[in-house]
This record gives C-alpha cells, structure tokens and sequence, in this order.
C-alpha cells in the first residue's frame, strides 16, 4: 500500500491547497465556457440593419389597366376612426400603402403615422385611450405585440412584425414601449426567442426571418432547435391545403419570399429550392384546375371549383372569402418566378373579377373586408410593376396624394 | 451369484485424501447463499424484456454499427429535426446492438440477467465486506432488491450503470480505514453496558495526529491505489454507457466531505485537514473520478449535459422523472426504508460515518426530486444500514443463526489438514455444485451449450409489446407522420418499417417543447386534438385501447379516418382521401367503418 500521507505531508499545505484549486478552476473554467459557447446558441444570431427588399417583377396590364387599378385602390384607403380603428387594418393598410404613402387629409393616414401607431406605445395611447391594454409587451427576451385580444391587436402571430419589416423598417427603427425607448430589434428578438417551428402561427416569422437574417440562414431556437430556411420550408409545406390562416396563402407567399431572398442572398438549399418550386408549381395547378368561370376562387380552392357566380352564406363561399382566396393568389403569383405562374388567361381573369367585385362593393362593405381588400389592392398594384404609394390616385378624390419612396 | 477377487486394500489407502483446500467445505449458510443467488439468476433469466426504451436504445446501437459515428440528432424522430443529440449512453447501445445481432432477443435477455446478476454479487461483496455475515448480506441484498426493483426489472443501459455503480461501492468500501482486525467495520458483539473499544472508536475519531507522528493506519485508506485506478476507470466507463455517472461522483464527494468533516472535527486545523491522509486520498479519487468521466466523446459537455438534464421541460411530464409521491410508484418503499433505518438506528450503537450521512441525505433527495433515482437510493440505503444490521444481529441474535465470516478463518495448518471445520462438508459443496448446474440448465442461457430451441418472440417479450401492430405496419407501411403513444415508439421504430417516421419516441427530451404539449393534446383527445393532427399531417395513428379510451372512441366515429387493424391491444386508424371521406358522409355507404379491419388473433406470434 502506498504511503500517501506520510509522502504529501511534507508538503506546504498551502502549496497542496494552490494545486487543487486551481486544477478545480480550470475545470470550472472550462465548463463555464462551453456553458457560454451553448447558451450561444440560443441568442439572437448576426442581423440585417435593413430588411432586404422583395420587389415588383412584372407589368401585365391584362390583369388590370391603369385606370382600373387608380380607381379600385382609391378606394383602399384606410379612413382614420380614432378608438374604432381596428389596429389589423392598420397593419394591413401600411403594409399595402408603405411607410411612403403620405395624406393631407386626416380623414387618412399616412404610411408613417401608421408605423408610429404601430411602434410608440404614446401615439397607441392617444388613439385607444388609457383603459386600453398596451399593444406592445416588454418580455425579457425583447417586445412582443399584444394578438387576437380585441381590435386594438394584431391579428396573427408576427404579422405586425412582418408588415414593419416588409416595409424596410430598419432594426434601429425606434420603438416605444409603456416602460422604455428601444428599438425595432428588440421586436424581432422578442419573435425569435419565443419561435418554435411547430406554432401555430408560423407564417410571418419565416417570412421576416428571411428579410432580416440573410446571410446568415441558421440559428437556435429556444427549444434548442437548431433552425434554417430549408426546415421553415418544410414545415411550411408540411400541412395539407388549404390549411392555415387565409385558406394556406400565407404560407405559400413565404415561400414565395423565401425564393425571392435566395435569388438575392442564398438562403435554400438547391434542393429545397426545387422542392418549393415543384410545390408551387402543383399549387398553381390545383388553382388553375379550380378557378371559376368568373375568375375567382374560395376557401376550397384545393378540391373543388366553386358552384355558382353568385357568392353564397356557406363559410368559405361568401364574398368575402372569394376575395381573400382571390387576391391572395394573384398577390403571391405577382412575387412568383414566372416558373410558376398559371396561363395568362387564369391571371387576367382573376384581376378582372377582382375589379369588378371591389367596383360593385359599398364603402362599407369595402370596410368590413379591408384586410382581405388589402391584398388584392396590393397584388393588382405589383402585377402593374409598382406600389400602391407609386400610383396617382383617382383625381377625383383630391384629398388624398401619394409620394414616390425615398430612394434606398 | 459371482465370485470377484479384490486388490489388497493398502493401509494409505484406507482414507480419501481431499485434492481440493478445505476451503471449499461449505457450510448450510454458504448453501442456502448458492441457492439465494441461483433462484436470482433464474428470475431475471425469466423476467421478459419489457417494452420501454430498450428498443430505442438497440435501434441508436443498430444506426452507430451501419453509419459508423455518433449520431448528432435523433435519426429516429423525424419532429425532432436540429435538436442536438449528447447521446450519453452509446457504448450501452452498442452493446445492445451487438447482442442482438448475436443472439436476438434471447442475447438481450441473457445479458440483463448476467449484468444483473453480477451487480448484486458485488454488492454482495460490499455487505458482505461489511458486515462478515451471509444472513445480514442477503437480508441487505433483500433490501436493495426491494427498494429498486422497480427500476431493476427492466432492461436498460441503467443496468450497465448500476453494475458500475456496485463496482464504486466496492472500491469505497474496501479502501475505507480499518482499525486492527478489520474492527471498525466488524466490531465484536459490545454489550450496551460496555463501553466502546478503542479500536472502535480508532477507526474513526483518532485522536490529533501531529505531521511530525506516524500516520497511524486507522487514517489512511487501504489500497489507495488500487481505489484510484479502479475508480478511474469504472468512471471512465460509466460516463460512456449511462448518464448517470454523476451518481458516482456523488459518492465520491461524499467520501471525500465527509473525510473532511471528521478530520475537522478531530484537528480544528486547516493544515492538518489538509495533511490528512484520507482526505488527500479521496481528493486524488474525487479528481481522477471527474478526469475519468471526461474521456467521452463529447468530453465536459457530457458532464454539463447531464447535469442540466433534469431541467428539460418535457421529462417533468414523465413519472419517473417526477417528484416523489408517499403513495405513488416507490412511495412507500422509501418511507419504510426510512422508518427501517430510524429503529435500526435507534438500537445500533455503531457510529455512522459522515460521508454515509451525506450520501444517505443526497440520494433521499434525489428521490424525492425524481423517482428515477430509487435504483441508486437503494445501493446507498444498504449501504449506510448495513453495518448497523450487523451490529444488532451479534448483539441480539445466538451466534449459531449467524454463522458466515465472522467465524475464525481457516489458516494454511487447517487448510491442509484432513479435519473439516465444524458444519462445513464436502457435501454441501457437493450439493451447491448440482444446485448451480441445475439452475444453469434450467435458464435460457444454457440452450446453445445443453441444446434447445431458442423462446419465441411472445414469450422473450413483455405482453405489452405491441408485436402484431408493428407487424401490420411492416406488411402495409404507413406514409407520411404517424402519431403514437411514446411508450409505442421506440418499439416501432426497432420492429416497424425503415420508413416509419413516429410522432414522439421515449427519447421525449429531444423533441421541442410544442411538438410534446401538441403529442398530449392529441393523445388525450382534449381539445384541438383534429387540428394538431392536420399541423402535422398525421395519416396514421396508432393508438393503444388501453390508454387511450378516448381517442380510440371519437376515432371510432370519426368519419375522416378509417381503421385498418385492430387487436385487443390497439388499432391502426389512418386517414381517409377525401374520396372514401365521401363515400361515408354518402348515407348508402356502408356505416361499418372497420369493415375491412385486420384482426390479429395473435396466433401468429407464437410461430
């Protein structure tokens, strides 16, 4: 047996003590960090200053000419009713307007003072008064958006976020909240740290995702996930159609988005990018073998041509469904590569049916179906090669001008 | 009648002279030992391979031997897709891969029996060691069986780990300071009226040893050496085959505090607790234990990982992994064992080491925190009562009930002498010899040596594996995500089709939070159960009746799936197109949605 005490006994004791301590440190130490290298993981990765931007690629006027497109989104405008806005129109109508729409009117707003009713939690306070709950949420992760708890919400998960972000809201952008001054970063972070690729609502996360991280495609989730284009992708095309919010469109249009960055900045494997393209492109023939006679579609667009010119009560079959599976697809298709596109017979169709509908609505009808409106308006503008703010509006109605953007 | 004619019988002759020492005389108590363990091997020889994570854990080994490396995500639960894989447990999947492809399920079952069997033969040399008695040995078996069978009745790399575990028990415990005669551990039967012997007492409060005096040996560990390479490399082992090497470096600690405690308490005198021989012995040990557990692939993340572990959201929602609950699974078991250890303490006047107190108090909360812990709980618990069992059976019981190693040993002038030591016969030797051998043949590990059919499937594995479902899977294969109960998974995933992508496997911890609360919003039918289904565009399910009433009731009526097999266990529904969803929304169809369900009499099985 070795004598192991009578050996080291000799030994300072504080020499003995220095030796263990700081082979204990050291491996203190090194765990602390490979703790620090994996809780990296989970922090928010390197970020755009600016989103990128996902521009008009065609100018088909069979789709609808110059004076029908004046004249239908003269008709878009958001009016301003103070507590009774509902706070989806408002992003909605940014979105389609941009930040570059301007009014002289206050019967309007202006694409700006729609960011900052978005974004300054003091402005929000103004127009929905004290008793109302605050849009936006300090979390520690960030500032989330209050949804889906009355009108002065936004509507889905990570829209409000998406509409900031598509119209080229920059990450400094500020932000106000009841507690603090911060920026829009802190939005987007928020939305990461609370992702998880299964939610609900996924839609417009990826799509800001891939406005707002290019070139870097891959980051943790909180679940510890590890997250990239290719995986959104997938779980994009995961479900069956028509499922998700506004009968699948959204999930389609982040595909769409996605294709767009990745011909910019590669954000998809080549596989996942004929992956997307062999899914559109069966989507387009699924609506394509389904598109009424009329040139619309609804919320069976998937399975089954709709029955009758005339809209009926079923849920999926009134008019406003109509509008939203109609403009919605002629929105993506208008962001599409050409690949994808249906016959120039489907597309015309589709915006001639949507010209005449949005002519024969009244105001308010036109109001009750503004966020479905909204994307019509908006897919007719791109098919046009242009915004909405890019478009001089029907002199008839002087109160309202548009603005060319800034330069970028 | 014949005539023979004899050899002269010579007078050397006239007595059998024995070859072997007399050593090997057993007496009764070694016998009913010998039967003790063979009646042990027979059980677990028997016990079938349950259904839990076993077949995931072969399936990880079966995917290391075809790919050659370590996965680094789960290449079995398609939901769990980016979530990083610390697989703690590879060697113990490598093993199982192995035997399987060796000896198929016999092979599994053959392994847990001699895993298990020689983990409680060495905890058998831990009680034995310390109490130097066979009654008490097998009553302190008795007891670590009794805490933990629950957990030691299945299959899984935690056997590997609990026989690594008894290993460190061992190495702890014959390295502890004895005092002349081994006395600290086997005091002599010491009347209450007496007072306690210096040897005794020696052992483990000697008095302040100045550095420039002797270390006296009731300081110092026996074989240090042997204590540091042997924990070097049980650690080292255990870090690769289960996650719960930590346990062993509790113990360590725990050595080591408590070592520090008394020196403490004896010197009052930082440089002396520091020179202090034991304390310096089961630092080196503490050190080389953590050294050890570090040469694993992943190398301190392993640590990490499994230190964090316990902290994964999705395992709190697993029993195992809960709380303690007095009248839950090991509830009760660990209340008596506690009210067992307040009375042997009560009358044991035996001192109890420190560092057993630590560790007793460590593994009472871990239990508590996590009912998982019982297999380790259980070692330590025997452990810690051992020496007082021993204590209380010299003092109350006649010495002819205790017979065992506390008797006087033989020396070299017995051994080779003719005269047996009183009890002890060649023919219990004998006797224990056909005892062995019988129980030999009688366990399935015998049949490639004695000859025999190998068992069927049915009757190698627990009743509760859904044999016939993974084989209607295997003749029809599903397409697309499949939901399944997680206790199902891992059994599909090793018996049903290679395309088989199951929603959750017992591997829980790897799949994201949502996909888990999403798994029991469906497996519970509450509400949303539909929707989530379509999130995840299941065209499967398969659903075990039992515990999913239900879902298996709204599944039933549900006009969106059809059932394509069903048997007493489960059934397979999977999703209609929306032609079929027609055809039964058209009232002339037929009502009978299962009818033309496969049913599995289970017949086959026994083939």
């Amino acid at each position: 047996m070795p004598d192991v005490g009578e050996s080291q006994s000799s030994h300072p004791a504080a020499y003995f003590v220095a030796i263990h301590l700081t082979l204990f440190s050291a491996l203190a130490a090194l765990g602390a960090f490979r703790m620090q290298h994996l809780s990296t993981d989970a922090r928010l990765p390197p970020l755009r200053d600016t989103p990128l931007e996902v521009l008009p690629l065609y100018d088909y006027d069979v789709v609808v000419s110059d004076e029908q497109l004046e004249r239908v989104i003269t008709r878009l405008r958001l009016p301003f009713e103070g507590a009774q806005t509902k706070l989806n129109h408002v992003d909605h109508a940014m979105r389609f307007w941009t930040v570059a729409a301007s009014s002289r009117d206050e019967k309007y707003m202006s694409g700006e003072q729609m960011r900052s009713l978005l974004t300054d939690s003091r402005r929000f306070r103004e127009v929905y008064g004290e008793d109302e709950p605050p849009l936006l949420i300090d979390n520690t992760g960030g500032v989330g958006v209050r949804v889906q708890e009355g009108n002065a919400t936004s509507s889905h998960v990570d829209h409000t976020l998406a509409c900031l972000a598509e119209v080229g809201t920059p990450l400094e952008f500020p932000v106000i909240t009841p507690r603090r001054r911060t920026t829009f970063r802190a939005m987007l972070a928020e939305s990461m740290r609370s992702f998880s690729l299964n939610q609900v609502e996924y839609e417009w996360s990826g799509m800001t995702y891939a406005l707002l991280l290019p070139p870097q495609t891959t980051w943790r989730t909180q679940e510890g996930q590890e997250m990239n284009f290719d995986r959104l992708a997938d779980r994009i095309m995961r479900e069956a159609l028509p499922n998700g919010v506004c009968f699948a469109n959204h999930r389609i249009y982040t595909l769409v988005v996605f294709l767009r960055v990745d011909e910019q900045i590669p954000i998809l494997s080549e596989t996942k990018r004929l992956e997307i393209l062999d899914f559109l492109e069966r989507t387009t023939t699924l609506l394509e073998m389904h598109q009424h006679p009329d040139g619309f579609w609804n919320a069976d667009w998937p399975k089954q041509t709709p029955e009758s010119s005339a809209p009926t009560k079923a849920t999926g079959d009134r008019l406003a469904d109509r509008i939203l599976a109609t403009g919605h697809a002629l929105e993506w298709w208008a962001m599409a590569p050409p690949g994808v596109h249906p016959g120039r017979p489907t597309l015309a169709a589709a915006g001639q049916w949507l010209v005449k509908t949005i002519d024969s609505m009244t105001d308010e009808e036109i109001r009750q179906s503004y966020t479905y409106l909204s994307h019509a308006g908006r897919a007719l503008c791109i098919w046009r090669g242009r915004w909405p703010a890019e478009v001089v509006l029907n002199t008839a109605l002087p109160d309202t001008e548009a603005t060319l953007p800034p330069e970028s | 009648m014949t005539t023979t004619t004899e050899a002269p019988v010579q007078a050397d002759d006239a007595v059998l002279t024995p070859k072997l020492s007399a050593r090997w005389a057993l007496a009764p108590v070694h016998l009913a030992f010998v039967g003790f363990w063979c009646l042990f091997f027979l059980l677990l020889s028997y016990i079938p391979l349950r259904n839990t994570d076993l077949w995931g854990h072969a399936a990880y080994g079966q995917w290391m031997l075809e790919h050659k490396t370590l996965p680094d995500e789960d290449p079995f639960q398609p939901l769990a897709v980016g979530m990083k894989v610390v697989d703690s447990a590879w060697l113990s999947q490598l093993v199982f891969a192995v035997a399987e492809n060796v000896g198929g399920y016999e092979a599994l079952s053959a392994l847990f029996a001699v895993t298990t069997l020689a983990t409680f033969l060495v905890l058998s040399r831990v009680f034995i060691l310390q109490s130097r008695l066979l009654p008490i040995t097998i009553v302190s078996l008795l007891i670590t069986i009794a805490l933990g069978w629950s957990r030691i009745a299945t299959i899984r790399p935690e056997n590997f780990a609990a026989l690594c575990f008894a290993v460190l028990l061992w190495l702890v415990v014959r390295s502890e300071p004895q005092g002349k005669g081994g006395q600290a551990h086997f005091a002599p039967k010491t009347p209450q009226s007496e007072p306690v012997p210096d040897s005794l007492r020696q052992a483990h409060f000697a008095p302040k040893t100045p550095q420039s005096e002797p270390v006296p040996d009731s300081l110092r560990l026996r074989s240090a050496w042997t204590l540091w390479l042997g924990v070097g490399l049980v650690m080292a082992v255990w870090a690769n085959l289960h996650g719960s090497f930590v346990c062993g470096l509790a113990v360590l600690v725990c050595c080591l505090l408590g070592r520090v405690a008394e020196a403490a308490w004896q010197t009052r005198n930082w440089a002396t607790i520091v020179a202090d021989p034991g304390v310096r012995s089961w630092l080196y040990a503490f050190e080389i234990g953590i050294l050890a557990t570090l040469l694993n692939p992943y190398g301190i993340d392993l640590l990490l990982y499994t230190l964090l572990f316990s902290g994964n959201a999705n395992v709190k929602d697993v029993l195992e992994w809960q709380p303690l609950v007095i009248l839950g699974t090991g509830g009760r078991e660990f209340a008596l064992s506690w009210v067992m250890l307040a009375v042997v303490l009560r009358y044991s006047r035996r001192r109890i080491p420190v560092s057993h107190v630590l560790m007793l108090g460590l593994f009472s909360l871990a239990v508590v925190s996590g009912v998982r812990m019982l297999t380790w709980y259980a070692a330590i618990f025997a452990l810690v009562i051992t020496p007082h069992l021993a204590y209380l059976a010299r003092r109350y019981l006649p010495d002819s009930w205790l017979g065992g190693e506390d008797q006087p040993r033989l020396d070299k002038s017995q051994y080779e002498g003719l005269a047996l030591p009183q009890g002890r016969r060649w023919s219990y030797s004998m006797v224990a010899l056909l005892v062995v051998w019988i129980c030999f043949a009688m366990a399935p590990i015998s049949r490639p040596v004695l000859g025999g059919d190998p068992r069927s499937a049915t009757e190698v594995l627990d009743a509760a594996t859904p044999l016939a479902i993974s084989e209607h899977l295997l003749a029809d294969p599903p397409s697309g995500q499949v939901f399944n109960p997680q206790w199902w998974g891992d059994w599909l995933v090793w018996d049903g089709p290679d395309t088989m992508k199951p929603f959750v496997t017992t591997n829980i911890h790897l799949v994201p939070r949502q996909v888990w609360e999403d798994y029991h919003i469906i497996l519970g039918a509450r509400s949303g159960w539909q929707r989530a289904l379509e999130r995840y565009n299941v065209e499967t399910i398969v659903v075990d009746k039992q515990r999913q009433t239900v879902l298996t009731a709204l599944l039933r009526r549900s006009s969106s799936w059809r059932i394509t097999f069903e048997d007493e266990q489960g059934m397979i529904v999977r999703k209609r197109t929306d032609a079929q969803t027609s055809d039964t929304e058209n009232p002339d169809a037929p009502s009978d949605s299962t009818e033309q369900v496969q049913t599995s009499p289970r017949s086959h099985l026994n083939a």
